[in-house]
């Protein structure tokens, strides 16, 4: 972020700046922080995988790879559709063509979210809850979060919807929308790591 | 479960008195009873003055940086007076003969609420309040880049405020110190609602400071006046920059941290359970991580307005721009290498502290290079020591002590010896009172102006200053002393005799202190008073340096009629040497201005709802205030008719007034600064 | 960059080569995660290989989405936002690292092996 000083000064005309590029980049910095969020949750969990089975089960003993990987797949899926949904908004694509992809990406959030609950039930059922063990606990706490994440996204997405349906395609909504895709894209990225890290690595 | 969750009847603050008639909860209910009758009074008054409608329309629902600034600080004051209080009960405590008049569970409430109102409700309020009237001015923006979310901080701050300002009034603070480590802030050893008072309220205000510190760096990377490189900027500027970049990254491991504990708690997790597999060091990490740069973000705001007043009061550029913006940068990124020599106790492998103990001394460096800047700043200046400039060099002095005495627990041998004890205390006091209070103090003297119009008065508020300087030292050598001596911190009551001179001492620091404040306050109010006199018009009451020189004094609230065009490095001083006393306006054009709006305002209070309906696990009304919290939010979004115009005539008008003002003030020398000829720019060639 | 408008519409070159990036993004990342997991469920390399070889697919996918989905790339206009992630994961290497280092050398003093406690 250095030295950008003639460049900003020439996009400066005075107080009518690009407002929507402003907004956006105060959008990435707040994922960043949030990716901050992520990281310590992923330590705890790297700490707690280690020493914090206690009586409860151990990674190994716990997962396996079918269902999270489908999960991933579905999630991955979302992320392109997305991508697809917001390149073709910004080349003009009908209302109609936007709003279809982005109600495909958030079914596959929807099916995402479904797949994780359906494991949090069945492992709940089976009696290894978060109250089990420190392992336990940042296994919930860490998916949990990103889950969490995942729903928001899915409501802000319906909401904005609605929004579309008031306002139609302008700036303001288009700048949502791609910051939305943004989230949407980082919690793949999120994903990522946890899927290597809990899943993959666990199941080793 | 009732709808009221956990609170019941011995919650009120009055009750235990009744129960248990005792000095201690006397003072317990006695300080519940200022707070109700601080409220009741402010709101009669407000309701006799007539104030409720001004006070609505002129600040809570304000969107202007500088307005939102002066709130910040206010709020900083106010808990201030609060802290202060505190501390001199404590210190009488430790005084009066063994077991002293509080309860020992009371006096541990007392050191909780004292060290987390002094962090996270005086200084960073303080820094977030001065930063607020002053960067945007500095960089010649019109306002924070999210002017909105700007008010939702101060909102979640000022809630944040409010919930430990409840805590006198229904049920307790914790009493496992502000840093809250489990097993102890556990619910096993503190089942009420003490932590969670703790959990919430710094998890509003640690949002608020996140969102803060996005806004800050947003506005200096895209809102800078047209030609502004980045080392073209203030110190202060830069001393923002890298606040902000710590607030953004820093607050994140707090918030993670107090929410685990507040799952362990509320819902038996095990993040830092011992007996199932939590591990509770990982708290302490954890907060060390946010503790350690959050150190910085007190500190580099401060040294931010030091670089501001020393030039200004030596009449001297700044020595050594460049060194003294990677000395802050420097800084900033050291920051997060250090976290562990909070915990060097913890019982970590001896190369692993060496690591931390060598890193915690590399930070030494840039900060002895900045001591060094402003001595070379003062050195054959022409030195006018206004309050401003007595708290800036009462800093020097007295941070390279505290500075010495950090060096020294650095080294992890040391540490062994004084960890937790008066030792360690006497030292962040002795850096965060220099580093942070003197500097906001200098900051408020020096830019007040710019906000109200006058200046303060200057009899008081170097009489302030002395009584702050010596009731620091008084208050905290002492502290060193029975440190190396062995005492502990947090102690309720000591029966060692050796100790008892000493704590006399402290204890008359901590009132001398506590005279310090209230000089302060009788500064405020005599130039309140006063103000007639003291009105600077034509602004830049002081041969300042800075852009924000270059505005009439009170600011307008488009701050700058035209934006200022940066032909240098500090263009008010280049104008004035060219004998000019109104910079040249550049192009006038219309403007937009938020409106203000009420909506800030509700969704920090159904937040601080929402966060109290957890503190007393009231889930019902919890729930509530969060989706309203959202709703709000959601309402605020289908709000696309949320500017005003300035039209460019208003603004020629602007500056043609202020020209007409700065025209029919006559020239008057430096040496008549602090007199009542002062109304405004004064000059004199710049060395 | 302007993420939200564009002077030409869908049938542009500009829109495919766009288009092309998310393509590739999607089809790298598909085959690294099922690489992942097919070496994970195969067991053919040892433990310790293994965590490696799925370490480093992982971090691959990661740098590629950032680039195909999130347009990080060394352009003049994503550069802010690279700096930004690059100052990030300076950090999170800094926090989450030092945190296994801080935790996993307390564990070793404490005699806490791996599953007990």
């Amino acid at each position: 972020m250095s030295n950008t000083g003639a460049a900003h000064a020439a996009s400066h005309d005075h107080g009518h700046h690009d407002k929507t590029g402003t907004v956006i980049f105060g959008f990435w910095i707040f994922l960043m922080s949030d990716l901050i969020a992520f990281s310590l949750m992923i330590a705890n969990y790297a700490d707690a995988e280690w020493h914090g089975i206690a009586n409860g089960p151990s990674p190994h003993e716990l997962f396996s790879l079918g269902l999270p990987t489908i999960e991933t797949m579905a999630l991955l899926i979302s992320t392109f559709t997305f991508g697809i949904c917001t390149l073709g908004m910004k080349y003009g694509a009908s209302m109609k063509r936007t709003v279809g992809w982005l109600v495909v990406t958030l079914a596959l959030g929807a099916i995402f979210l479904g797949i994780e609950l359906y494991e949090f039930h069945e492992f709940w059922t089976e009696g290894n809850t978060p109250q089990v063990s420190g392992f336990l606990t940042a296994y919930y706490s860490l998916v949990g979060l990103h889950g969490l994440h995942v729903t928001s996204g899915i409501i802000w997405g319906i909401l904005l919807m609605v929004q579309m349906k008031t306002f139609g395609m302008n700036d303001l909504i288009k700048s949502r929308l791609v910051r939305l895709g943004l989230f949407w894209h980082m919690l793949d990225i999120v994903w990522i790591a946890l899927f290597t890290k809990v899943y993959l690595m666990g199941v080793l | 479960m009732s709808i009221l969750g956990s609170l019941d009847w011995n919650d009120i603050f009055i009750v235990p008195f009744f129960t248990d008639p005792s000095l201690s909860t006397g003072i317990a209910a006695g300080a519940g009873g200022i707070v109700v009758l601080g409220a009741l009074a402010v709101m009669v008054l407000l309701t006799v003055k007539g104030w409720w409608k001004p006070l609505w329309s002129n600040w809570i629902t304000t969107l202007d940086h500088k307005k939102i600034g002066v709130i910040y600080i206010v709020l900083a004051l106010i808990m201030l007076i609060r802290g202060v209080l505190e501390a001199v009960v404590m210190r009488a405590q430790q005084v009066s003969p063994a077991p002293g008049f509080l309860s020992v569970e009371h006096h541990a409430e007392l050191f909780s609420t004292h060290g987390t109102i002094m962090i996270f409700f005086v200084a960073m309020p303080f820094l977030t309040g001065v930063i607020n009237v002053v960067m945007p001015l500095q960089i010649g923006a019109r306002d924070m880049e999210f002017p909105f979310m700007n008010a939702v901080s101060l909102w979640l701050s000022i809630g944040g405020a409010a919930l430990v300002m409840a805590s006198l009034v229904v049920g307790h603070f914790e009493t496992g110190g502000w840093t809250a480590y489990p097993p102890y802030t556990g619910i096993k050893l503190s089942p009420n609602e003490g932590v969670d008072y703790w959990i919430w309220s710094l998890g509003l205000t640690s949002v608020g400071s996140t969102l803060s510190g996005i806004n800050f760096l947003v506005t200096i990377y895209k809102q800078r006046a047209p030609g502004m490189k980045l080392f073209d900027m203030s110190i202060f500027a830069w001393a923002t920059l890298c606040t902000a970049i710590l607030m953004i990254f820093a607050m994140m491991p707090l918030t993670v941290a107090s929410l685990m504990l507040a799952l362990d708690r509320q819902a038996g997790f095990h993040f830092f359970t011992a007996t199932q597999g939590g591990n509770m060091m990982n708290f302490a990490n954890m907060f060390w991580l946010f503790g350690h740069p959050e150190v910085y973000i007190l500190i580099l705001p401060a040294f931010g307005v030091f670089s501001e007043v020393i030039p200004t009061f030596s009449g001297k550029k700044i020595y050594g721009y460049t060194s003294l913006v990677w000395a802050t940068i420097a800084i900033a990124v050291l920051s997060f290498t250090v976290w562990v020599h909070h915990f060097f106790t913890m019982g970590q492998t001896a190369h692993l502290n060496a690591i931390f103990g060598i890193a915690t001394m590399t930070i030494g460096v840039p900060t002895g290079v900045k001591v060094f800047n402003w001595m070379l700043t003062m050195w054959r200046g022409k030195l006018r020591f206004s309050t401003a400039m007595l708290f800036s060099t009462g800093f020097i002095f007295t941070f390279v002590i505290g500075g010495i005495t950090g060096v020294m627990l650095a080294n992890p041998t040391i540490d062994f010896a004084t960890h937790n004890s008066l030792f360690l205390v006497a030292h962040f006091h002795n850096m965060l009172i220099p580093g942070l209070l003197f500097g906001m103090f200098a900051a408020v003297n020096y830019w007040f102006p710019l906000c109200f119009g006058f200046r303060l008065d200057e009899k008081w508020g170097r009489r302030s200053f002395w009584l702050w300087m010596i009731g620091f030292y008084g208050a905290f050598m002492p502290l060193y002393a029975i440190g190396l001596m062995g005492a502990p911190r947090r102690m309720a009551f000591f029966t060692e005799p050796a100790y008892f001179p000493w704590l006399v001492i402290a204890m008359l620091g901590a009132l001398c202190v506590l005279a310090g404040l209230t000089a302060q306050i009788i500064q405020v109010w005599v130039s309140v008073k006063n103000r007639e006199s003291l009105m600077v018009p034509a602004g830049d009451p002081w041969d300042g340096r800075g852009i924000e020189w270059s505005l009439g004094c009170p600011v307008p609230e488009y701050d700058f009629s035209t934006i200022p065009a940066m032909t240098s490095r500090e263009p008010w001083v280049d104008a004035k040497e060219a004998g000019k006393r109104v910079m040249d306006p550049t192009e006038f054009v219309d403007i937009h201005l938020p409106k203000p709006t009420g909506m800030p305002f509700l969704v920090g209070l159904v937040a601080t709802l929402f966060a109290f309906a957890m503190i007393f696990q009231m889930w019902l009304i919890a729930a509530v205030g969060f989706v309203a919290m959202w709703v709000l939010v959601l309402i605020r979004s289908y709000d696309t008719d949320w500017e005003e115009t300035v039209t460019a005539e208003e603004l020629r008008e602007g500056y043609e007034a202020h020209k007409r003002v700065v025209e029919s003030t006559p020239q008057i020398r430096l040496d008549d600064e602090f007199t009542t000829k002062n109304r405004g720019l004064i000059m004199e060639t710049q060395v | 960059m302007d993420y939200i408008n564009s002077d030409v519409g869908m049938d542009s070159a500009e829109y495919k080569h766009d288009m092309a990036r998310y393509v590739w993004g999607f089809a790298l990342s598909v085959v690294l995660t099922l690489a992942g997991v097919v070496i994970v469920a195969g067991g053919v390399f040892s433990t310790g290989l293994a965590w490696s070889i799925v370490g480093i697919l992982g971090i691959a996918q990661l740098i590629i989405q950032f680039w195909a989905f999130m347009h990080l790339d060394f352009s003049k206009e994503a550069r802010p936002d690279l700096y930004l992630v690059l100052f990030t994961f300076l950090l999170i290497i800094l926090m989450a690292a030092g945190t296994v280092w801080v935790l996993a050398d307390l564990a070793s003093r404490m005699g806490m092996g791996a599953g007990s406690m």
